[in-house]
């Protein structure tokens, strides 16, 4: 066969050229790819939203309504009842937080009252400004999780758990004294970590799974003191638990938002 | 210019051979890097076994990139430089959430130490065996000793489901602040002060680590540990109000504690932050072992 030298430049320059032709299709697939493994990390936009859920579209809220004149119920906000689209789990998780943290602090509101109406006897100082300092922090951490929550333009979630709250009624008018006041307030106490503890496995966006360890262990805080003002050894377990009867961790699927 | 005919095909198919073998090895890892990923997406854990084989493989590639195709690298020496960083442990360290796990159980490690040491000191053995004062205080260090212990095993066994070896050593540098601490040990209100220092500690790294640990089984472990950590922090500052009111007296279980007794700040002393800090974390890497 005789070819030029030229003819063979040529040849050479062609096979180049398809080689990196090549070479292109394959950074373009790989591309691709790394956009979809970008695409499958959980961003805070996409755990806030589920399937064309769009900013501004508001919680559906079950308007809470008292016929307890002297419960926890008193002090529940209601929320206006819209239709939303589906919100996503981890948004679903949050928002059941935040009502938690509500009722939460529509209860120590309640306890305050009672003490202030002289409804269960006499009062020790120190549970007073447990009570205070309790209801202060939980409203923070209902703002915290609300703040989550908002920041992707859907409403705050302003009324207690639903499902719970009658439980709470019920047994708070039973309450006589400082020790029933507190064995309530454990359970609540406890119950809210045990939600938040689940949730730091359940849930995917970071800044969620942060704020929720930096809030349960200050609520078993609050139940080790309370414990120990009822005489009994504040810390009685290794490990803490999610399904303790009684103060199991509250599922998401029961915020009906 | 005259070319063999026969040597031109020959050369051609032999570069068509390399190409399809090039294909062919690439076929495998990448399918075996796209199962690791489905994996751990599918189950939020890490398969040991399957991490090491193909960090195994990775390491095998590059080598023979470095070898083969690498020559003008290889002859400068930064090939061989490349290979040596290859071979080195430092390369080779332990993922994150392994490390996070291991330093977790080196703080457990010195918790279960200092207890133990605080339990043998003249003032916490001559003290009774009662939920009373000094006696209470006896208690809460030999039940929360049993208690960072077993912190400790949970810990290992998370690294260990990650592949990684057990932490069975003390954190080092933590351990300075308590031995720096051992000779001023001679009361309540020093030995409440440390362990404090070291329960917070545990309770903002844990704080931190479930923010940052990637495996599901790691993060649920240390998730029903921070909880507890922060409880013992709780108390002792209780039993440090008090100690510091001069109301022993008032750290009892038995009889229970007398609440109108108590002073109002007692109240609400056990819970100072609204949300628990990340400041006391230690680095990721403090506690590990490879």
């Amino acid at each position: 066969m005789q070819i030029t030298e030229r003819e063979l430049d040529t040849l050479t320059r062609d096979l180049d050229e398809m080689h990196k032709a090549s070479l292109a299709v394959l950074g373009q697939e790989l591309e691709e790819l790394a956009e979809k493994a970008a695409a499958a990390t959980t961003t805070r936009r996409r755990f806030l939203l589920a399937g064309g859920f769009g900013a501004g579209a508001a919680l559906a809220l079950v308007a809470c309504t008292d016929d307890n004149g002297g419960g926890p119920g008193a002090a529940g906000t209601g929320a206006t009842t819209t239709t939303a689209p589906p919100l996503s789990d981890d948004a679903r998780f949050i928002a059941m937080s935040a009502s938690l943290e509500n009722l939460a602090v529509a209860t120590y509101d309640a306890a305050i009252k009672a003490v202030q109406e002289n409804r269960l006897g006499g009062v020790p100082p120190a549970v007073v400004r447990f009570a205070g300092t309790v209801m202060r922090q939980h409203k923070d951490h209902a703002d915290a999780f609300n703040a989550i929550v908002t920041r992707a333009g859907v409403p705050a979630v302003t009324g207690p758990d639903e499902v719970v709250k009658p439980l709470v009624d019920s047994e708070f008018a039973k309450v006589q004294d400082v020790a029933g006041l507190a064995r309530l307030a454990r359970v609540l106490e406890n119950t809210a970590a045990a939600t938040y503890q689940d949730g730091m496995a359940r849930v995917s966006d970071r800044d969620s799974i942060r704020r929720l360890a930096s809030v349960q262990p200050v609520e078993r805080q609050h139940a080790a003191i309370l414990s120990y003002i009822l005489g009994e050894y504040p810390i009685p377990d290794t490990f803490s638990s999610t399904t303790k009867q009684g103060e199991e961790a509250r599922p998401a699927s029961d915020f009906k938002g | 210019m005259l070319l063999d005919d026969k040597a031109l095909d020959d050369l051609i198919e032999e570069s068509r051979d390399l190409q399809s073998d090039a294909m062919r090895s690439i076929a495998e890892p990448l399918g075996a890097l796209g199962e690791l990923g489905r994996e751990r997406r599918a189950s939020g854990a890490v398969d040991a076994e399957e991490g090491r084989l193909f960090a195994s493989q990775r390491r095998t590639v590059l080598r023979n990139s470095l070898r083969q195709g690498g020559k003008l690298l290889t002859g400068f020496g930064v090939g061989a430089a490349l290979l040596r960083l290859l071979e080195s442990p430092a390369l080779a360290q332990q993922p994150p959430d392994v490390q996070i796990l291991q330093t977790a159980a080196s703080l457990e490690n010195l918790a279960v130490a200092t207890y133990q040491a605080a339990l043998s000191l003249p003032f916490v053995q001559a003290a009774p065996n009662t939920p009373t004062g000094i006696g209470l205080i006896k208690v809460f260090a030999d039940t929360t000793m049993r208690q960072h212990a077993e912190h400790a095993r949970a810990f290992n066994g998370a690294v260990t489901k990650l592949g990684g070896r057990e932490q069975t050593q003390p954190n080092a540098v933590m351990l300075q602040v308590v031995n720096r601490a051992r000779p001023g040990l001679t009361g309540p209100g020093p030995l409440v002060d440390l362990a404090l220092e070291l329960e917070q500690t545990a309770t903002e790294d844990y704080v931190a680590g479930i923010a940052s640990l990637s495996d599901v089984n790691g993060r649920t472990v240390m998730a029903s540990i921070v909880g507890v950590e922060s409880q013992h922090a709780a108390l002792l500052r209780a039993a440090k109000a008090l100690l510091a009111a001069d109301a022993a007296t008032l750290i009892t279980l038995a009889p229970p504690v007398d609440a109108a007794r108590l002073p109002e700040a007692a109240g609400n002393v056990g819970f100072p932050d609204t949300f628990v800090g990340t400041a006391k974390a230690r680095a990721d890497e403090e506690g590990a072992v490879s």
